[in-house]
């Protein structure tokens, strides 16, 4: 029960990883229109902060969760069942 | 699991506001004049949407997981039996009389009420009392 829902949640984070790092890289993908050359629009810029803060967020929280999953997984293979305050 | 959920929704609350902001920002930052979208615009608000979307799964999904670790460990009842427990309430042979003694108690105060006189508005013969602007009249 406890690995399962670790991978369903961090199943949900990879996707999470994904989009972030589509929405950081899109403006160049699509190319979007820079104010001079060699400057970045106010929409890149937002789009690339905003594509870092959910890439972050999303690889900081998969790495939290398969984590604290591996860690039980792992104690509950050497203890039988995992300590109830850990489940 | 606390750390897990609380993991899970701190994700969902950053990604729920970086979506909205997603959607909202070619109108806040004048890139959208009116008129067709622009690819910009397209991509922004897909994106932005996608984001929610991903933001509101992981709330589902974080609830779900809490509500059946709370049932695991006894803290919650599980859903088939407050269902049973609940129809057994409802059709248990003392809840039944119980209710009949008490719309008979009812009943037998609503009879005893229409028994007694009304009061101050009928004399004694039963005869409604004038008003008195009719005395004056």
């Amino acid at each position: 029960m406890s690995l399962r829902d670790g991978l369903q949640l961090g199943s949900l984070f990879v996707l999470g990883l994904l989009v972030g790092a589509w929405v950081f890289i899109s403006p160049w993908v699509l190319g979007y229109p820079a104010t001079s050359p060699g400057s970045w629009s106010p929409s890149m810029l937002s789009q690339a902060v905003v594509g870092a803060v959910v890439t972050v967020a999303s690889a900081a929280a998969l790495v939290a969760v398969i984590g604290r999953t591996l860690h039980l997984a792992l104690a509950s293979r050497g203890q039988g069942t995992p300590p109830a305050e850990q489940r | 699991m606390t750390a897990r959920a609380v993991v899970g929704l701190a994700w969902s609350l950053v990604l729920g506001l970086a979506g909205g902001w997603l959607v909202l920002s070619p109108w806040s930052l004048a890139q959208q004049q009116g008129g067709d979208w622009t690819t910009l615009t397209k991509n922004e608000v897909g994106t932005g949407l996608g984001l929610i979307l991903f933001a509101l799964l992981g709330i589902v999904l974080v609830g779900a997981q809490v509500v059946r670790s709370l049932r695991q460990a006894g803290l919650m009842e599980p859903r088939s039996r407050a269902r049973r427990s609940a129809a057994a309430t409802a059709a248990s042979p003392e809840m039944e009389k119980a209710v009949v003694a008490l719309a008979q108690a009812l009943a037998q105060e609503l009879e005893q009420r229409r028994g007694q006189p009304q009061g101050q508005d009928r004399h004694p013969a039963g005869q409604p009392v004038p008003a008195p602007w009719r005395e004056q009249q």
